[in-house]
């Protein structure tokens, strides 16, 4: 068997990556690592100025702004020290070397027998069936969610081909209790509650810690949903026709859908928002995960991470007299005690 | 600007100075420092330096050799001081101030004359001399600048400026006028009634001082912003024009402190320079190798004004409340005292070969 390029390079291929002595990341090569060490290390925070080594740019803090250099920026807590000089991989200590290639073997190693454990397949060079055990797959809320939406799309098609007739898919168990900001509270104990993976159902994993009862607000006891409650669902939601019906809720679908949602989810977004009015966030939520738009969370505080990042570069300043019309003596002048009044 | 390793980095590479040798005036003025200035007689043995002060009066001392002032005269104003400047021949000292008049006091008879009078507070008042004859200039909120010739109680001549006049200064013939919304008007004393150049100060914030160079080429600007810029008169020197920044603390998280830039002086041998801030530090640079100097460290309280002697191996400077921080920074206890610090050979010098390091 020849071997095959699975876009896991050879151990040799990582070691030989040159990598930053300062943070510990590696580089294609020299030249990037070197610009890398330049922009992030040896960066001068007053003037921007890139020096090459960390000598180099104590030496010029202390000629241009007059200050000192106690610390190389960015670098790890025991990487910081200005004693050893460092360019590109040259000035590394070799045991600070030593220990980088045994992380890398052993995370090469670890990596690859995952990968192993995960197809199943023998490591190369052990033939026979004895590998170890395939990895249970787990999926993460992502997705999940990706799944999801392949899901409502086809429902969506479905639809689209099959008339009305066809029952949605409630997509509301996307919103898994990983996603941290979740006010749903924890699965109750002795719900009673189909064993996840029916025969047939795709699993969803994330589902069996789904509260089956959709809380509005204060959730109500499990087991006694409210009005407008959602009933419970089984958690295998391949199969529509295991939906029970909702015909309480079909009076609403006289409102417009919200702009932008997908046609398909109109009438749940009614019935949801209609159903949780008290849980406005978990309303949102669920509209949001509904259009398949990602929580807006975690992309929003991203943004703001990198636009905090750019206001650090070109330093926030705050004048202690910020007043450009008048000038403070002028402000002096007219206070009682400086006030001056002609001598009649 | 006293760096968070600043003390460190002293002892290393002496770019921070020490201020152990400075020497408080005594019986110093008992409100805020307007302004200083030295007696500008190089045939004078002995130095005077005349502080203006808000609590109404100019007072003279006499600086003896072991740095020590002693009281001389003073005059009384009927309104804060805002400005002083000598006689070049160091015998008598113009002061002006809120009272919107200025004044000349004789030294030897101690006795004041008023000379000027306008329509609002004068911000400035500056000596000097047009073919040999004594004049002064002043500069007030009243938008105008005003020639007088010690003779007439009218005007010499008249300026019509932009906006209020902030900060003025003379250098042979060159007088800059820096104004309110960062006008900045340059004057040939030679034909003092126009305006040899107008200009938009570099600067994007008001103006808070002009300082011309020893040599009249051009001249420095201080703003609010803790920033100075450099400017020369003629266009051809355009290229030489830089700003930099300076009094502004280290940062804090994303935060930088920026202080006004309260008064320039210009070492009258070298030719290098101070910047004295809100801040309370002061510093000498290098305008011609962009350099710093000399960094010294806070000195307990905002510096309103600094002037070199005429030999330039003092460097007076004023420590008082300049109102950067409206009512709330304000107290009894905030100092209110000239120092006198004493010029060593290497502070102000400037390197010989800054290209080569």
């Amino acid at each position: 068997m020849g071997k095959k390029k699975r876009g896991h390079p050879d151990v040799e291929d990582i070691l030989a990556r040159p990598w930053c002595y300062y943070c510990e990341r590696d580089f294609e090569d020299l030249k990037l690592l070197i610009s890398h060490q330049k922009a992030k290390h040896f960066k001068c925070d007053r003037c921007g100025k890139r020096l090459n080594t960390a000598g180099g740019l104590s030496v010029h803090m202390n000629q241009v702004h007059k200050e000192s250099l106690d610390k190389v920026e960015n670098a790890l807590p025991n990487r910081q020290g200005l004693d050893i000089e460092i360019f590109g991989m040259e000035g590394v200590p070799e045991d600070i070397l030593q220990q980088h290639n045994q992380r890398i073997i052993t995370n090469f190693y670890t990596a690859q027998a995952e990968r192993h454990a995960v197809t199943g397949n023998p490591p190369p060079g052990q033939s026979g069936g004895q590998g170890p055990a395939k990895k249970i797959k787990i999926e993460t809320p992502e997705e999940i969610k990706k799944r999801l939406a392949e899901h409502r799309a086809r429902v969506a098609a479905q639809k689209a081909a099959g008339g009305t007739s066809a029952p949605l898919h409630v997509p509301a168990d996307d919103q898994s209790p990983g996603q941290g900001a979740s006010p749903f509270p924890p699965p109750q104990a002795g719900f009673p509650y189909p064993p996840p993976g029916a025969p047939g159902a795709p699993p969803f994993p994330a589902a069996h810690a789904y509260p089956p009862a959709y809380p509005t607000g204060p959730s109500p006891p499990p087991g006694a949903p409210a009005a407008f409650n959602l009933p419970a669902r089984p958690p295998g939601g391949g199969a529509p026709a295991a939906l029970p019906q909702r015909p309480p809720y079909m009076f609403n679908g006289a409102g417009a859908p919200p702009p932008g949602y997908p046609a398909g989810a109109s009438t749940v977004d009614e019935l949801i928002s209609s159903g949780a009015r008290h849980g406005d966030d978990i309303d949102h939520m669920i509209r949001m995960a509904e259009a398949g738009i990602k929580p807006a969370g975690k992309p929003a505080e991203d943004a703001g991470g990198e636009k905090k990042g750019k206001k650090d570069k070109d330093k926030n300043t705050r004048m202690v007299y910020a007043d450009n019309e008048v000038s403070p003596e002028e402000k002096m002048a007219l206070l009682p005690r400086y006030r001056f009044t002609a001598v009649a | 600007m006293a760096g968070l390793f600043g003390s460190a980095a002293a002892s290393q590479n002496n770019t921070i100075g020490d201020l152990k040798q400075d020497v408080e005036l005594g019986s110093p003025p008992e409100d805020s420092i307007s302004d200083l200035a030295f007696n500008p007689n190089p045939t004078d043995p002995k130095d005077f330096l005349a502080v203006a002060s808000w609590d109404k009066k100019v007072r003279v001392y006499e600086i003896l050799s072991n740095g020590q002032g002693q009281g001389k005269v003073q005059l009384e104003h009927d309104a804060p001081v805002l400005s002083v400047d000598f006689f070049k021949d160091g015998s008598k000292v113009l002061s002006a101030g809120a009272d919107k008049m200025a004044k000349v006091l004789d030294l030897n008879t101690g006795q004041g004359v008023q000379v000027a009078q306008h329509d609002a507070p004068i911000r400035c008042v500056r000596y000097f001399e047009a073919n040999g004859t004594p004049m002064a200039v002043t500069g007030s909120w009243d938008k105008t600048v005003k020639y007088w010739d010690f003779r007439s109680a009218a005007p010499a001549g008249t300026l019509q400026c932009q906006e209020r006049v902030y900060t003025m200064d003379v250098r042979e013939n060159l007088l800059v006028v820096g104004t309110a919304d960062r006008y900045i008007n340059v004057v040939n004393l030679k034909e003092p009634t126009k305006f040899y150049k107008t200009m938009q100060s570099p600067l994007k914030w008001q103006t808070k001082v002009v300082s011309c160079f020893t040599d009249s080429q051009g001249f420095a600007i201080g703003s609010i912003e803790g920033r100075c810029a450099i400017q020369y008169v003629e266009d051809k020197d355009s290229t030489l024009n830089f700003s930099f920044k300076c009094h502004r603390d280290t940062p804090q998280g994303n935060t930088t402190s920026v202080y006004a830039v309260n008064d320039i002086s210009f070492h009258p041998q070298h030719g290098t320079f101070s910047t004295a801030g809100s801040d309370g530090t002061f510093h000498f640079w290098d305008k011609d190798a962009k350099h710093r100097l000399k960094g010294y460290p806070n000195v307990g309280g905002s510096i309103t004004s600094t002037t070199f002697n005429k030999t330039g191996s003092i460097f007076a400077y004023a420590i008082s409340y300049d109102w950067s921080k409206g009512y709330q920074g304000n107290g009894s206890t905030y100092p209110n005292k000239v120092l006198l610090h004493p010029v060593l050979p290497d502070e102000c010098k400037p390197r010989p070969n800054p290209k080569k390091r």
